[in-house]
């Protein structure tokens, strides 16, 4: 029960702490910003674990499913706003982040905190299960501390904010497999299997998802979406930065 | 380029991309299998399905407790409440085995699906 709940922490969590530590790295949230970050998510918390029996009950038993995809469609919205508007200390940009960022963290928590909640119930299971969310708390503590400690002075680099599109990519892409397992889309099989040099389930592979939604198995139509959605997200990237050096010229 | 303009652009083709996406909806005859959760284990723990057919996989958890079926080698997470019913979609599949187990209770609750030729399946439809 204790490695379990290390193992189901760092999967659901790791993502949050990857992200927690970008945005600490983008400096750009005052303390009321991140209250604002924290009570949108802890919200969105709320309503899917608490209302996820009713909404699972939904369309036909796919409600929760179809919900998460709707969440993801929002983060891709908020991903190309962050990308068109990256002028950090934007109002939009800042609204964009805390909306994504709300979703990507409550998607992931909802899952978890089932878990945690249900088994903990039980009198003998409290013990390992909090000593285990204590452990994962700890590592994923961890990982947001060394990437905001390496990453952030490079924040003004031009390959920043291709961390962050990757990291987003990777979570939205998944909407794909929702879509396929409630049987909206069809699916073409693995276009290749990598699980021999980096295992999905090894910690590497863990990692790798949350960076960049690494599959060992993927197939073509979550491939087509990862590409659709890195390639929309940083040419939007592009003509910003193009344009904003346009305006620079101009002035000078 | 104006902004509005470019924002018309990229909202056309979000447009067209979901209807591309929506255009792929599944219209094929599936095949069923269900897989009771009992005591934290699967029953069967072996399910052999048909390759090449999309597949719909009814997971019947009769415990208290919720139980998240998980899949890598499927990519599929669901996550079926206790003493409640849950479906998912998977293949079409080619022939091989595809292990699957209980997020919940990893070491207890594992089982495999085995794709097989169709006329190698018992009672295949």
């Amino acid at each position: 029960m204790l490695i379990n709940t290390v193992v189901l922490f760092l999967t659901d969590v790791l993502p949050v702490a990857i992200l927690t530590g970008y945005i600490a790295c983008l400096r750009i949230f005052l303390r009321q910003h991140w209250f604002y970050l924290i009570t949108v998510a802890l919200s969105l918390v709320i309503v899917l674990s608490v209302g996820r029996g009713t909404i699972s009950g939904w369309f036909d038993g796919n409600g929760y499913e179809v919900i998460s995809v709707f969440l993801y469609a929002v983060c891709f919205f908020m991903l190309l706003i962050y990308s068109f508007f990256a002028q950090p200390q934007q109002t939009i940009t800042r609204v964009a982040i805390i909306i994504l960022a709300s979703i990507l963290v409550a998607l992931h928590f909802a899952d978890f905190s089932l878990y945690f909640f249900t088994f903990s119930a039980y009198q003998e299971r409290l013990l390992p299960i909090s000593i285990g969310a204590l452990l994962g708390f700890g590592i994923s503590a961890s990982v947001t501390i060394i990437i905001t400690v390496l990453l952030t002075p490079y924040r003004h680099h031009w390959w920043f904010p291709l961390c962050i599109i990757l990291f987003v990519t990777g979570h939205i892409s998944d909407a794909t497999y929702l879509l396929q397992q409630i049987g909206w889309l069809n699916e073409s099989g693995p276009l290749w299997d990598t699980s021999a040099f980096i295992d999905q389930q090894s910690e590497y592979g863990h990692l790798l998802q949350a960076l960049m939604g690494y599959r060992s198995s993927p197939d073509a139509e979550y491939v087509l979406c990862w590409f659709f959605v890195f390639i929309f997200a940083s040419v939007t990237l592009l003509v910003r930065r193009k344009n904003s050096s346009v305006e620079v010229q101009c002035h000078a | 380029m104006p902004r509005s303009r470019i924002f018309t652009h990229v909202f056309r083709i979000l447009l067209l991309s979901i209807l591309a996406l929506l255009g792929e909806l599944a219209m094929a005859k599936n095949y069923e299998a269900t897989v009771v959760i009992r005591n934290h284990l699967f029953e069967p723990s072996t399910l052999t399905v048909p390759a090449h057919k999309k597949i719909k996989l009814i997971i019947i958890n009769e415990d208290s407790d919720p139980e998240e079926f998980d899949s890598f080698s499927l990519n599929r997470e669901k996550v079926v409440f206790g003493n409640a019913k849950a479906s998912v979609y998977i293949g079409p599949l080619e022939p091989g085995e595809y292990p699957f187990f209980g997020q919940y209770n990893p070491t207890s609750a594992r089982g495999k699906i085995i794709v097989v030729e169709k006329s190698e399946v018992p009672h295949a439809n």
